[in-house]
Formats: C-alpha cells, sequence, structure tokens
C-alpha cells in the first residue's frame, strides 16, 4: 500500500504540533526521540529488513521525506530502500536525511537490540513505540513463528485507514476561545564548558511496584511524582548556583500530554501537547511534598479538555494566521526559531516524556528483556528526561549534553535512594569525566 | 554487584566509577565475574554496546569534507605563489607584498575550514593572523609607526570583541578590569605617538575615570535595588546619561585643553540632556520609595 493513493496532491501538509520541528532543527537541537526493545534472543539483521518492508507497507504513512517549500514545510512519499544501522554510541543525535534515504526515521540493530529514531515532525512518543512494537512483533514471527499482536497496534493485514494519518488538531481549532496565556521565563541549567552534541545518557531502572506504591502514598500518578522529584532536583541545584532567593527563576518542567487519550484519536502522527508545571523558588522555599501537591493539582487543571483546546487555539490560530501564510519559509525559519524559545524551550527548565507502561502480549514478553526510550536535549533545556515502563520496571533515561555535570542527575536519583527505592545506573559517559565538576 | 557508596546506587558489574558522582567503585578483584547475579546481567544488553564510533574525523579533528576543501585551498595556494613568484622575482618587482598577501589570504581560509566554526576561535585565528601579516608589513617596508599602533589596535580589538567569549559569564568583572586599562594604555600609546601635545593625561585620562565611577554607581544601583528586576528602562536612561555626561566632560576638557580656557562647546545640550535624565531618574527613584512606604504590607511590624 502507498500513500500516495490516499494523497492525491502528492504532498503532505505537516500536522500543527510538526511545523515547529523542521525549521528549528539544529546540531544542538535535534528535535528526536528513540524507543528501543532489548530482546533475549540475537537479532538477524536479514529478518529484520524484511519486517522492516513489510510494517512500512502497513503503515505508509512513515514512508515520507521531508522538504522545504517555498511557504512551508512538507512531506511527500518515498520510495527510496529502508537500511538498518548498527548501533551507535550515542543517542538522539541530529539525524541525517541524507543518510537514511530521505526517510524522517532511523531503525538500529544491536546484538540483542531493535531501536528506532525518529524526527519528531514525523510522530509523537505513541507513534513511534506502535510502529516498533509492530517492527518487533513481526520481526518475532518471521524468526520464531510467535503470535505477536499487541492490542493496540494495527494488524499487518488490515487495511490501511485515513485516520491514521490524519491531522485532529485542525478539527478541535475553535475560533472563540481565548488562547492560553503565555508563563514566565525559567530556569535554565549553564555550563562553563563547551557543549557535546554526543548525547550522554545516564538511566536509572526502578521497580514500578515500588514507585507507585510511593507516589500513591504522595497522592500522585508515576508521572507527577517524577516530575515533581525532578522539580525538586532543578531547585536544589538552582539554590546552590544562585545564592541570593530573589534571584531564583521559575523551575518548570514541559510534561507531553498524550491527547489520543483525551480527544480519542487515532493518529499515528504527533497529537500531544505539552503542559507546563513549576514552582517559584523565589517565593519561599519547598518541600518535595508540597511539590507534588503543586504539580499535581497544576497537571490537572492543565490537561482539562478546555484548558487543551485553548492551547491548540493558540498553536492552529498561528498556523492559520494570514500573516504567516504568506510570509516565504525563509523569513519564516527564523521567526519560528524566535518562537520556539520564547513561546517553548524558555518556558521550562526541563521536559520529562512518560510514556507509560508498555503493554504487548505474553507472547512477545517472553523475548522482550526491557524497552527503553530517549528524548534528544536542547541547547536552552540541556538535559531531557523520558520515562518508560515494563513489565516490572520503570527506566527514567536522562539525556543531557553536559558531558562533566551529572548533578541534576545525582540529586533526583539519590532522593529516589534516600526515599527507599531501590535504583539501578547504567550510562554511556566515558568513565573519569564524571565529577570533576564537583570535586 | 556493585553500589555506590555516595549516591546508593546500583551500578553496572563492570563500573569503576559512579557515573553521577564520579566516587570510585572498590571491589574484590574476582568480584565481577562472581556470583550468578553477574552473570546474567554480563549476558544482557550493555547501555550503548559499540564503543565510541569514529565520526569520520582525523587526529586534527577534520571530517573527511573539510580536508578536502583545505588540501584544495593550500593546491590553489601553492599553484598561484609559484606563478607569482616565477613572473615577479626575475623582474626585480617587489615580490613580498602580493606573495604574502596570497599567503595570508590561505590561511585566513583554512582558520574557516580547520578551526572550530564558533565566533571566539575563527575571530581568534584572523586576529592572530592579520598581527603576523601586519607585523611582516612594516619589518619589509621600514615603516614601524603605524605597524605599532594598526598591531595595538588588534590586540586591543581582540580583548574587547573576543575574550569575553572565551571566558564564563561569572567572570565578566575580570573581563572589565582587563579591558579598562587596556584601553586607556592604548589611547597612551596613540598620544605618545602623534605629533602635538600631549592629550592624555589633561582629556581622556580623566574621561575615562569619570565613565568608570559613573557605571560603577549604576552597578551598586543595580546591586540594591530592592523591588524586583530593575527596570530596563532605568538602565537605558542611566547609559544615555553616562553617555552624554562623558561626551559632555570630554569636550569641555578638551577646550580647556586647546584654549586654557574652562567653557563650554558645543555640548551645552548634553549637559541638560544629562542633567535632565539625572533628575528624571532621581525623580522615579524617589516616588518608587514613597510608594513603596505607603502600600508595603510589613511596614507596621
Amino acid at each position: 500500500m502507498k500513500i500516495s493513493s490516499y494523497v492525491p496532491e502528492g504532498f503532505i501538509p505537516l500536522d500543527n504540533s510538526a511545523i515547529i520541528y523542521p525549521p528549528t532543527e539544529a546540531r544542538f537541537n535535534a528535535n528526536t526521540f528513540r524507543v528501543s526493545m532489548d530482546l533475549d534472543v540475537p537479532v538477524d539483521t536479514v529478518l529484520l529488513s524484511q519486517a522492516l518492508d513489510e510494517v512500512l507497507d502497513r503503515l505508509p504513512y512513515f514512508k515520507v521525506a521531508l522538504h522545504e517549500g517555498f511557504f512551508w514545510y512538507y512531506l511527500t512519499p518515498c520510495d527510496a530502500p529502508v537500511r538498518v544501522f548498527p548501533e551507535s554510541s550515542y543517542p538522539c543525535g541530529r539525524l541525517d536525511r541524507k543518510g537514511t534515504g530521505g526517510y524522517l526515521f532511523k531503525v538500529f540493530c544491536s546484538e540483542r537490540r531493535i531501536a528506532i529514531e525518529f524526527f519528531h515532525a514525523l510522530t509523537d512518543g505513541t507513534g513511534g513505540m506502535v510502529f516498533l512494537k509492530m517492527l518487533v512483533g513481526r520481526y518475532l514471527q518471521l524468526a520464531f513463528g510467535t503470535d505477536a499482536q499487541c492490542p493496540d497496534v494495527p494488524r499487518l493485514s488490515d487495511a490501511v485507514e485515513p485516520d491514521e494519518f490524519s491531522d485532529p488538531f485542525q478539527g478541535l481549532y475553535d475560533p472563540e476561545v481565548s488562547s492560553t496565556p503565555n508563563e514566565k521565563s525559567a530556569f535554565h541549567l549553564s555550563s562553563d564548558k563547551p557543549l557535546t552534541d554526543a548525547v550522554r545518557v545516564i538511566s536509572g531502572t526502578i521497580s514500578a511496584c515500588e514507585l507507585k506504591k510511593l507516589a500513591k502514598a504522595a497522592g500522585a500518578t508515576v508521572t507527577e511524582y517524577l516530575a515533581a522529584v525532578l522539580i525538586d532536583a532543578i531547585r536544589r541545584l538552582q539554590a546552590d548556583r544562585v545564592p541570593r532567593r530573589r534571584f531564583r527563576k521559575t523551575v518548570g518542567l514541559s510534561i507531553p500530554v498524550n491527547l489520543r487519550n483525551v480527544f480519542g484519536a487515532r493518529t499515528m502522527r504527533n497529537f500531544t501537547l505539552f503542559a507546563t508545571v513549576g514552582i517559584e523558588p523565589s517565593h519561599g522555599e519547598y518541600s518535595l511534598d508540597e511539590i507534588v501537591s503543586i504539580v499535581h493539582h497544576q497537571l490537572k487543571l492543565k490537561v482539562e479538555r478546555r484548558a487543551l483546546i485553548s492551547q491548540m487555539k493558540r498553536n492552529v490560530g498561528g498556523e492559520r494566521s494570514r500573516f504567516l501564510r504568506f510570509v516565504p519559509n525563509i523569513v519564516k525559519r527564523p521567526l519560528f526559531k524566535l518562537l520556539s524559545d520564547s513561546l517553548g524551550d524558555d518556558l521550562y527548565s526541563s521536559v520529562l516524556s512518560n510514556l507509560g507502561m508498555i503493554d504487548i502480549p505474553q507472547s512477545m514478553a517472553a523475548f522482550v528483556r526491557r524497552c527503553d526510550f530517549f528524548l534528544s536535549p536542547s541547547k536552552l533545556n540541556k538535559i531531557s528526561c523520558a520515562v518508560i515502563g515494563f513489565k516490572d520496571d520503570i527506566m527514567v533515561n536522562f539525556t543531557s549534553f553536559l558531558a562533566d555535570d551529572a548533578e541534576v542527575e545525582r540529586l533526583f536519583f539519590t532522593d529516589l535512594v534516600r526515599r527507599g527505592l531501590h535504583v539501578k545506573i547504567q550510562t554511556n559517559r566515558t568513565v573519569g569525566t564524571v565529577g570533576k565538576e564537583r570535586a | 554487584m556493585p553500589y555506590c557508596v555516595q549516591c546508593g546506587v546500583e551500578l553496572p558489574p563492570d563500573a569503576s566509577v559512579c557515573p553521577l558522582c564520579g566516587t570510585s567503585v572498590l571491589l574484590p578483584p574476582d568480584s565481577h565475574s562472581a556470583g550468578t547475579e553477574g552473570s546474567r546481567a554480563a549476558e544482557s544488553e550493555p547501555m550503548f554496546p559499540v564503543p565510541v564510533a569514529s565520526d569520520g574525523r582525523n587526529r586534527w579533528g577534520l571530517d573527511k569534507k573539510r580536508k578536502g576543501a583545505l588540501e584544495l585551498l593550500f593546491g590553489l595556494s601553492f599553484v598561484a605563489l609559484a606563478v607569482l613568484g616565477f613572473s615577479l622575482v626575475p623582474s626585480g618587482a617587489d615580490w613580498f607584498v602580493p606573495m604574502s598577501s596570497v599567503v595570508a589570504g590561505t590561511l585566513y581560509g583554512a582558520v574557516l575550514l580547520a578551526f572550530p566554526f564558533s565566533y571566539r576561535w575563527i575571530a581568534t585565528g584572523w586576529i592572530s593572523i592579520s598581527f603576523l601579516f601586519i607585523g611582516m608589513l612594516g619589518v619589509h617596508l621600514g615603516g614601524y609607526g603605524w605597524t605599532i599602533l594598526t598591531c595595538s589596535a588588534l590586540a586591543l580589538g581582540w580583548i574587547l570583541l573576543v575574550l569575553p567569549y572565551f571566558l564564563p559569564v561569572r567572570k565578566r568583572p575580570l573581563v572589565l578590569t582587563i579591558q579598562f586599562p587596556t584601553i586607556l594604555a592604548f589611547l597612551s600609546l596613540v598620544d605618545y605617538r602623534s605629533s602635538g601635545s600631549s592629550w592624555f593625561l589633561p582629556v581622556a585620562l580623566p574621561v575615562a575615570c569619570l565613565i568608570v565611577l559613573s557605571f560603577s554607581v549604576l552597578a551598586l544601583r543595580i546591586r540594591i535595588f530592592r523591588y524586583g528586576d530593575f527596570p530596563m528602562a532605568d538602565f537605558i536612561l542611566s547609559f544615555g546619561c553616562i553617555a552624554c555626561l562623558a561626551v559632555g566632560t570630554g569636550e569641555v576638557l578638551a577646550v580647556r585643553h586647546a584654549t586654557g580656557v574652562w567653557a563650554f562647546g558645543w555640548s551645552g545640550p548634553l549637559w541638560i540632556a544629562a542633567s535632565a535624565l539625572a533628575v528624571f531618574l532621581g525623580a522615579v527613584g524617589l516616588s518608587r520609595r514613597v510608594r513603596r512606604y505607603f502600600t508595603s504590607q510589613t511596614r507596621h511590624s
């Protein structure tokens, strides 16, 4: 099945969330994310390539390339052969579109791991995970004859439905709603040393049961609790680096909200908005319990249907504005970079994205040892946090441009350890580079 | 399985330091291979198994494209030098200026290709090449006066425009303490090299001291400002006031130096503007204090 059957015009406009990603893409703003599954068995690359071809036939929306038009970026169907790449040392780097044949994703394979990195203009974490589940499921079916059909994933034999690549933002746009107000600029981590685009990872594995118990005792969900712990870690770091309280800035976190759960769409494209939660350290000291409560209530207010529609009004309204529509892309690019900073990255100190517990059938789970999720950091917010749950574990993956500073990660994980959680750490950081800052 | 004694987190079996705090992991020599837990962990997929992959850069940090462009640049430069050498040297014409210009041009291009693509490195490279080129030109032509002044101006430009980007923001005061004496030293050098009566001590030095004093007062005002962030309007107006005051003082001192009479020349309006701005800023500060006094919730406590 080809996507050109569904797009007679020959091009697909980017969805509303995706518009901001291509013009702001840069070495230190890769706008990529990665999902991966570690298997218990070695991966056969030939079978994986076959599975990839079959999955892409079922998901034609992913067989697209990005182009820059006179007014907007757009997608067109792409028929280049898809390659499987060997695993790299540093995840979530800038996607080399020439190397992928124009595709906006890259499939990696190591001895026992299948991973996919996506450019965010193509899809969001949920869409990416559907792709990965289909790919791993089909691979296991080809390799071991396992029936690995996930409940929330389309069947390979089913016909493609146009809903799978619709842009639901356009249908939810209400011009009568007032736009969401802008927020204050937040604290950003700074570094005396030059940044490195080789993204450093620190991954913590925590028992899901224990973490859920702790979050429940604090009256919050796992996302809210982890967000509160991360806010508290950044708050303590700021208190250490900015001794005078009145000069301290807002510590905010951007939490992507999966709108499929709120509005019920089935699209594989971006259908996410960002809820910003945070505290004002200049107002006084906060305990973790207070932060948990603040995050819980702020998130409740921001994930409310009307608040989300108001945020959509601002985003889609911008896209539909006559001024922006007829401004050439060459002018839009720097304008979007400014907008992305002032209405996006500048308003929060980091990003925390939780994909939730990954649900796969037992026949497939028998082969899968671990799932991972990583987000690319940005130049302003040099640390990102991605959370994913699988079986009895929750993986909290920090990605960072700071090669020799893991202070936020240290404060975050040691706080969880102090609260009685068992945390297992893994990293791709070079031995001996961490801790110099503190020493 | 090793644990970090500082952070309390479990580390990978082969870890030698904690990635969070840098504390060394101390284990008995045979403990890495011992135990079923360790064996199981070793079988599992490590975080990122491939050792740090080469990104196609050679030992000088150049990738293939840049290396090719550099080779082309040096090749073209070599051809140009050969052509110039064969045509100019036998004829007895001055070969130094055209040939050193080709070398300097090549080096400018090489800096762009070989240095990290950042303002501070490229500016440093270009300023160094210009320094070297002008110095050699001075030696060749025998005129040291303009060479010293131009090289000093290049050094001053580097200190003013590039040095701040090599130091972290928190070291800005250090940068200013380097920049200010350098400007004064450059002005005194210009004064020393110029003919006529000396203007450095009677004009330039008092104006410089006035500027430093004014900015110190402004910095102190920002430091002790208690009503949130210092307003940008106040900062711009203060800056304008200092500029008017400095130019006006310079003009009065220059008139005094030239004629021996204390008098305003064309700087009268500047003095009026500086006074008006100072009065306005003082009034705004006072009104802010008064308003704060009558609206403060804690003044009775």
